[in-house]
């Protein structure tokens, strides 16, 4: 039992670690800067088709499953309001980053350590290039960049979903159900929603390399990696997001 | 190398649109908010803001053009609050407008609405105070609906009573009311107003004949002229008697002297006595004749006649 405790802290210390090491490789130079503009590109630009889709869908589903109870308290007007308030805040964020989770920190993971298992990140460190900073560092910081720009693009789509969603019933043109929801919309809901989503990408890139960076022995490691990065990371950014919520209540 | 410089404008064009966006909606959030744009500031102090918050909107008319910025107490019952509103009202708010608390929909957040005064015409400063009505609260609405319900209550109360009174009462609503045979010659009544009113009808037919005399008097301008004419003679001949009546109020004439003169009165009654005392010896003068023995045969003669005619009137009556 106190075996099983002790590993448990001894790898909450090492993960602790490897954060720490982030932020001190961060600031040294040389910076990797094609390799971090290519990772934007790989997590970014290529995830965007996904959570665009994912956000479009949880807009119109959320528009519609919500309308049959608004309109029984006669407050069917509020509905764009409501499902842009309910996108911005939790559910675009939260589902982003779950796609994102899904999609880099496996990617990363799985990428990490298939490199690890076979060595190549000791035939950088020989070639003297730090493994660390090329590849964790970049994609660190690549996916706490690039995850919080997808949860914009997929507010936008998803407040566009709901607009289609809302269209199926009742009619409303579309400015001025831009203009409704601007109307609901306050900085309290934008700010904290979109800075708990740095946190998201940055568990995501941090979770996914440190479970790639610790993969050991065959190649059973790399899928028991990548399934590890993605699991832990889905669960740390419903963590985060918990804290981020209570944080947010203290200021409301 | 060319692969990764395509990929590239992807990626800016991807970073680029995801920043617009948040840059659009904090814009839009902020523009709502009155954080962009020129503002003034005015103030106004109150006893309640019932519940009023920083950011609810400011209303003009029903439109929206600002929001509370600031709410403080200045004292123990006093409260200020400072609200930002676009410049480009300015010129429509002025120094005798007022605002009120309201709320914006029956479950919605609360807005302060400024109605616009009714004489000034000079426009609000920056800073500038301005007059509040205090908002109708539910407490206020509640006190006056409770004495409204004790009013009805006691309304209520009378009612009844009133009404117990023409059920179970001897007055004469209750006869109305219940008496079988109140109603019955109420009904009789009415019946004999009918027929009178039919009467009346037919009267009023034969009256609006056009050959009736009632008619003729009303419309036929002959008779109109005739009437007229009776009436001028009339008017002349009570003139006349005018006359002659003043004649008679003349004390000279005899009449006159008959009605008023106390001499003539007196004489005439003396003229009387005499008269009697006259008639009186005429009397004696008769008796004596009686007696006297050469008219003795003519009195007894008419004794006999009259006898003689008592004894035919029993006979007659005998029969």
């Amino acid at each position: 039992m106190i075996a099983f405790i002790k590993k448990q802290l001894t790898q909450a210390g090492k993960f602790s670690r490897f954060i720490g090491r982030f932020f001190r490789e961060l600031f040294v130079p040389p910076f990797q800067f094609n390799e971090f503009i290519r990772q934007c590109y790989t997590i970014g630009y290529k995830s965007l088709p996904l959570v665009g889709i994912t956000g479009f869908i949880m807009g119109l589903v959320l528009t519609i499953q919500s309308r049959p109870t608004m309109t029984k308290f006669g407050a069917e007007s509020w509905l764009p309001g409501m499902v842009s308030l309910s996108l911005i805040r939790e559910i675009a964020p939260v589902i982003t980053a779950l796609i994102c989770a899904g999609k880099i920190a496996s990617g990363i993971g799985a990428e990490l350590g298939s490199m690890k298992v076979t060595s190549q990140l000791n035939a950088m460190e020989v070639s003297a290039i730090n493994p660390y900073k090329y590849l964790v560092v970049t994609r660190v910081l690549a996916s706490t960049l690039m995850v919080p720009l997808l949860v914009i693009l997929a507010d936008l789509v998803g407040i566009y979903g709901g607009y289609i969603g809302y269209n199926v019933h009742s009619s409303i043109g579309l400015l001025r159900y831009f203009s409704e929801v601007i109307e609901n919309l306050d900085f309290l809901d934008i700010i904290p929603a979109t800075i708990k989503t740095f946190f998201f990408g940055f568990f995501i890139g941090v979770i996914g390399c440190y479970k790639g960076f610790n993969a050991s022995g065959g190649t059973a490691s790399v899928g028991r990696a990548a399934n590890s990065a993605v699991v832990t990371a889905s669960l740390s950014i419903f963590v985060v997001d918990m804290l981020a919520v209570q944080i947010t209540d203290l200021f409301y | 190398m060319k692969k990764r410089k395509d990929n590239t404008w992807k990626l800016g064009l991807f970073v680029i649109v995801s920043l617009a966006v948040f840059l659009a909606t904090v814009y839009f959030i902020g523009k709502s908010q009155n954080l962009f744009g020129a503002t003034f500031h005015l103030q106004s102090t109150f006893k309640n803001v019932n519940g009023l918050k920083i950011g609810n909107n400011v209303l003009l008319s029903g439109i929206s053009i600002g929001s509370i910025k600031k709410i403080d107490f200045v004292s123990d019952s006093t409260v200020v609050v400072n609200m930002v509103i676009r410049s480009s009202v300015q010129k429509y708010i002025k120094t005798d407008a007022f605002v009120t608390i309201g709320s914006d929909g029956l479950m919605g957040d609360k807005v302060l609405m400024i109605s616009p005064g009714t004489n000034s015409r000079e426009i609000v400063k920056d800073y500038g105070m301005i007059a509040s009505n205090e908002a109708v609260s539910i407490e206020n609405l509640m006190g006056g609906l409770k004495k409204s319900i004790n009013n009805a209550e006691i309304i209520t109360k009378e009612l009844s009573e009133f009404s117990y009174k023409i059920n179970n009462g001897k007055g004469v609503l209750s006869k109305v009311l219940t008496d079988e045979e109140f109603s019955k010659s109420i009904g009789r009544t009415l019946k004999n107003l009918e027929t009178g009113t039919d009467e009346f009808v037919v009267f009023t037919k034969k009256m609006n004949d056009k050959n009736g005399t009632l008619s003729k008097l009303m419309t036929d301008p002959a008779y109109a002229y005739s009437i007229k004419k009776t009436l001028s003679a009339f008017e002349k001949s009570a003139a006349d008697i005018n006359v002659f009546t003043a004649k008679l109020n003349n004390e000279k004439g005899i009449v006159s002297k008959l009605l008023t003169d106390d001499k003539m009165a007196n004489s005439l009654d003396s003229t009387l006595i005499n008269l009697k005392t006259g008639t009186k010896k005429l009397n004696e003068i008769g008796e004596a004749a009686k007696h006297n023995f050469l008219l003795r045969g003519y009195f007894k003669k008419q004794e006999k006649a009259k006898a003689k005619k008592e004894k035919e009137l029993q006979k007659t009556i005998k029969k």
